[in-house]
């Protein structure tokens, strides 16, 4: 994993707009109802389709009759994999060498391996006529004894999820060793096990699609909630092999993604095969229900911490074995988000010198488990930052004063982990002293000596997490087997009149690249911020892009907008140059005129505009137009960090966690919008304070997920106090860290070492998320029953 | 199934239409009148992406069926702007960005609204429980709670 850092050359200089905390350009069709979803195009001709499900985790199908749904009002026609025998599983787009890899069926055949898998499809004339024929298809099941969880799917003598394998690992991924040997001599050696409990992603809009072929000019247009429209492409067009160039994903407003919507799914597949076989538009959209057992989930890994440090906390050697259930089948990222996204990042912001881990990766009856908000990057910070909080608490020592001890010092920096993993810049003491800060911590300790001499019990909890950004570099992604590349593209065409174009191949679900992405093009060309378009998600009309995922859009695609609107601010001052008779330093571009310094000449950016894009009086050598096109392909990525601090209270009577305070300090490097980016912390934050005290996707031992995640609400949520830290990333032009993941890495730890500072004096050692009043009591009653046994 | 006659007016519109009896009032709304600032997000009534103002009160579209609300007025987030003016809500929100991907916006704008007819001047805790109808996923509620503590003075300064 070790490529040199190469930072590039450019300028780093901060420019007029970026840094503005500005409202964003795209709000007003949102805010007027007039946003533009998948659900909301009907073409002519429309039909629609209805999956059909199974309620059962683990079956036999044996026997599955469409004839009576064919018959019904309205139903164009039925489907099962019989009748789609031509279609292979999906094949996953990261598939991490040695992993044996089940794809997703995109209609079930014999056997049905998790709750919700789709056996059949109705294609009707309304979406009721088509629910409505549903109640007609006749399956017989076989049940199935249900494995859903991933220890019981490794003991010995497991049932088979699929039977032509040995067992029901998907991949084994070890990285390191040397624990026993680095442990020796420490004084303190503790092991435990945490759980990181599968979530449901839950965006607001759930995923939808409109296929539409047109067998005229044998073009297929594809409507899709998604996050990586050029890749989907690639994907759709593999699987059903069909000409790329005349495959158009059109992705519109997309109503929230959180990973899940980055992947490629089996109805997709079918939507893309039945608009060619019925020669009519055809469209889905996923229920709630089907969003959750059907759309990929999030985390689940339990996992067994061993640990070794000295008395003054200074962390010797980390040994972690973890089970991570990816669910009945491997989706896109399925193999690698729990495997190189957690082992590799577990060293957090700390130098330790030794490292052994090893992942296993599981097959169960539960929905696949794929990319959730930060991407095995928060089950790694949950590891490394539980390790630190419950080093501390062992010791006797604060939690602040551990992590200053482990922390990499500011002269280490660049720094690279035993796992290959980079840090490229940060001042993580600074960092955290903010935090603590802002948290009032010296006071909070001292209201917890007395709250606890009150029978009261509040506890601090810390997280300085970490994790990297920007991806990626191709040479690190095919070792891998991550299948896509790792740049980003963008296209900057100033108009005749003086307005802007900016094309994206990033693709925003609520991030706002309009308006950061104009704010970057605007410094770059002079041109006032209200006259840049930027627009993203069609793959007929932008340049062939990578997408939004890993908090990338800014440092990759951002850095792209800026490289290729410098090579247009370049251009035309070129030819303001030669058009004004002036000399090129001596040119300046301020609000859309051109001026020269120390000279009374003045061009306006549409007299420019119109001769770049006529050829007239422009020498021949400057070509033609103003337009640039940049495929910013990074040489390295960034880590952004932060110190996170939640103060609790917990109720010794009902359980119930109050959390008082929470203070998020970020480092995301340099930040384009600091609204925005506060929006997007708070949103990780509500995810990562969601899965501390409420979520779960809770799947039971039927392999039923629950029917109503508890997804925060307005009055679950906390005041949360945000603040920023700036040391600029060496590795992109911008500056830039990432900042849409932050929150879900730093709540999760902060929260649970917070409960578990509050609850150590009562013998509490261990506490699972979600923090439930139920599981919070039971672990007092167990640690009281304990004291009372001893 | 026999389609039953209802009419309403719709951001001030007057339509007349026939709908199945079984039709959700959100499914008319979009899928009859062509009105898709009312989302649908879930099944079962706990997302609220779906609130709009029946007689100026905020319902979920999902809860009720078509043919209960003959002769209403229905106002959606599409109504709340005047003479292109945005509506002060709709430009708290817009200046405290408490939106992000913009489904649940329509539906928290409409609770918005009928929490600051009832409340009008909210504190934060009443803010949080009058919205805690509408499930938003992006921006974990704290600059919508703003923008609507923003807008209450304004809108009552101009009477809304």
């Amino acid at each position: 994993m070790n490529l040199p850092i190469k930072p590039p050359k450019l300028d780093q200089a901060v420019g007029r707009l970026t840094g503005q905390a500005i409202p964003r350009l795209e709000d007003r069709r949102f805010l007027t109802g007039r946003g533009r979803y998948v659900d909301d195009i009907v073409l002519a001709r429309q039909l629609h389709a209805h999956f059909v499900r199974s309620p059962h985790a683990h079956a036999r199908i044996v026997s599955l009759d469409l004839s009576l749904a064919r018959t019904a009002k309205g139903v164009v026609d039925a489907f099962s994999a019989a009748d789609l025998a031509e279609l292979g599983d999906i094949a996953p787009n990261w598939v991490v060498p040695g992993s044996k890899v089940k794809g997703r069926p995109p209609l079930a055949r014999a056997m049905i391996r998790h709750h919700g898998e789709a056996v059949a499809v109705i294609v009707a004339e309304s979406l009721a006529e088509a629910v409505d024929a549903a109640e007609r298809v006749e399956v017989v099941y076989e049940p199935l004894a249900v494995l859903a969880d991933q220890e019981a799917a490794m003991a010995p003598g497991a049932p088979r999820i699929h039977p032509d394998l040995a067992d029901n690992v998907a991949t084994r991924f070890p990285v390191g060793k040397g624990f026993d040997e680095a442990a020796q001599g420490a004084d303190l050696r503790v092991a435990f096990k945490l759980r990181n409990q599968r979530l449901v992603p839950f965006p607001m809009e759930p995923r939808a699609v409109n296929a539409d072929f047109d067998d005229a000019t044998g073009r297929l247009t594809f409507y899709c909630a998604h996050q990586l429209p050029h890749l989907l492409r690639r994907m759709l067009a593999a699987a059903i092999g069909f000409p790329e160039q005349k495959l158009r994903v059109i992705s519109p407003d997309v109503g929230g993604g959180f990973g899940p919507k980055m992947h490629f799914y089996p109805e997709d597949v079918v939507l893309a095969v039945l608009t060619q076989r019925l020669k009519r538009p055809v469209k889905w959209t996923e229920t709630r229900g089907e969003n959750i057992s059907a759309t990929t989930h999030g985390r689940d890994h339990v996992t067994h911490i061993e640990v070794a440090a000295r008395s003054d906390g200074k962390i010797l050697a980390l040994r972690i074995n973890s089970l991570a259930n990816v669910g009945a089948y491997l989706s896109s990222m399925g193999s690698g988000v729990p495997t190189v996204n957690v082992a590799l990042f577990v060293l957090g912001l700390y130098a330790i010198g030794h490292v052994e881990v090893l992942i296993t990766n599981v097959y169960t009856n539960t929905t696949p488990v794929d990319a959730y908000r930060g991407a095995g990057r928060p089950e790694a910070a949950y590891i490394i930052e539980r390790t630190i909080g419950r080093v501390a608490l062992e010791l006797g020592l604060d939690a602040a004063d551990v992590r200053r001890t482990n922390f990499v010092a500011a002269d280490q920096l660049p720094y690279r982990h035993p796992t290959g993993i980079g840090l490229d810049s940060g001042q993580y003491e600074a960092t955290l002293a903010k935090a603590l800060e802002q948290a009032d911590y010296e006071a909070f300790r001292a209201e917890q000596v007395v709250a606890r001499q009150e029978g009261r019990l509040l506890g601090a909890g810390l997280a300085t997490y970490t994790h990297s950004c920007g991806v990626g570099m191709a040479e690190l992604m095919g070792p891998i087997g991550f299948d896509r590349g790792g740049f980003e593209s963008a296209l900057v065409r100033v108009h005749p009149d003086g307005r802007v174009t900016v094309l994206s191949g990033a693709h925003s679900h609520g991030q706002g690249h309009a308006t950061t992405f104009a704010q970057i093009a605007a410094d770059e060309l002079g041109v006032p911020f209200e006259h840049i378009e930027v627009l993203q998600g069609d793959t007929d009309l932008v340049p062939m892009g990578v997408g939004t995922f890993n908090s990338r859009s800014v440092s990759v695609g951002g850095s792209a907008v800026k490289i290729a609107a410098a090579r247009v601010a370049t251009k035309m001052r070129k030819l303001a140059a030669h058009m004004m008779q002036a000399d090129l330093e001596g040119v300046v571009l301020e609000a859309g005129l051109f001026r020269t310094t120390g000279g009374n000449a003045t061009l306006t950016i549409q007299e420019l505009g119109r001769a770049a894009w006529t050829g007239q009086g422009v020498p021949r050598d400057l070509g033609i137009g103003l337009e640039e096109t940049e495929f910013y392909h990074p040489h390295a990525m960034s880590a952004p960090n932060g110190a996170h601090i939640a103060l609790v209270e917990v109720d010794i009577e009902t359980g119930e966690i109050a959390l008082r305070r929470y203070v998020a300090i970020e480092d995301c490097g340099v930040v384009i919008n600091p609204l925005l980016a506060r929006g997007q912390i708070q949103g990780g934050l509500a995810q990562g304070i969601g899965q501390a005290l409420y979520e779960d996707a809770a799947i039971d031992a039927e392999g039923m997920p629950v029917a109503d995640p508890p997804i925060p609400r307005s009055d679950m949520m906390p005041w949360m106090e945000i603040d920023f830290v700036c040391t600029p990333s060496p590795n992109n032009p911008l500056g830039a860290k990432g900042i849409g993941e932050a929150g879900a890495l730093g709540a999760p730890p902060a929260i649970v070492n917070a409960a578990l500072d509050a609850l150590w004096p009562l013998g509490v050692r261990e506490l699972d998320m979600p923090l439930t009043p139920q599981r919070v009591l039971a672990a007092i009653a167990a640690a009281t029953a304990g004291r009372e046994r001893a | 199934m026999h389609h039953r006659k209802i009419s309403l007016t719709i951001d001030g519109r007057r339509v007349v239409s026939e709908v199945e009896p079984r039709m959700l009032l959100v499914q008319a709304l979009r899928e009859v009148f062509g009105v898709t600032g009312p989302h649908i997000g879930c099944e079962t009534g706990r997302c609220g992406a779906c609130t709009v103002l029946v007689d100026g009160q905020a319902m979920k579209s999902c809860m009720m069926l078509a043919v209960q609300v003959c002769d209403v007025e229905i106002t959606t987030a599409a109504g709340l702007a005047q003479d292109g003016v945005l509506h002060p809500l709709q430009q708290a929100f817009h200046e405290r960005h408490a939106l992000q991907c913009g489904f649940c916006t329509p539906g928290m704008l409409c609770a918005a609204v009928d929490l600051l007819a009832e409340t009008p001047r909210p504190t934060e805790t009443e803010i949080r429980a009058g919205l805690r109808g509408n499930l938003c996923r992006c921006t974990g509620y704290q600059h919508i709670v703003e923008a609507v503590a923003q807008a209450a003075p304004a809108m009552a300064l101009q009477g809304i």
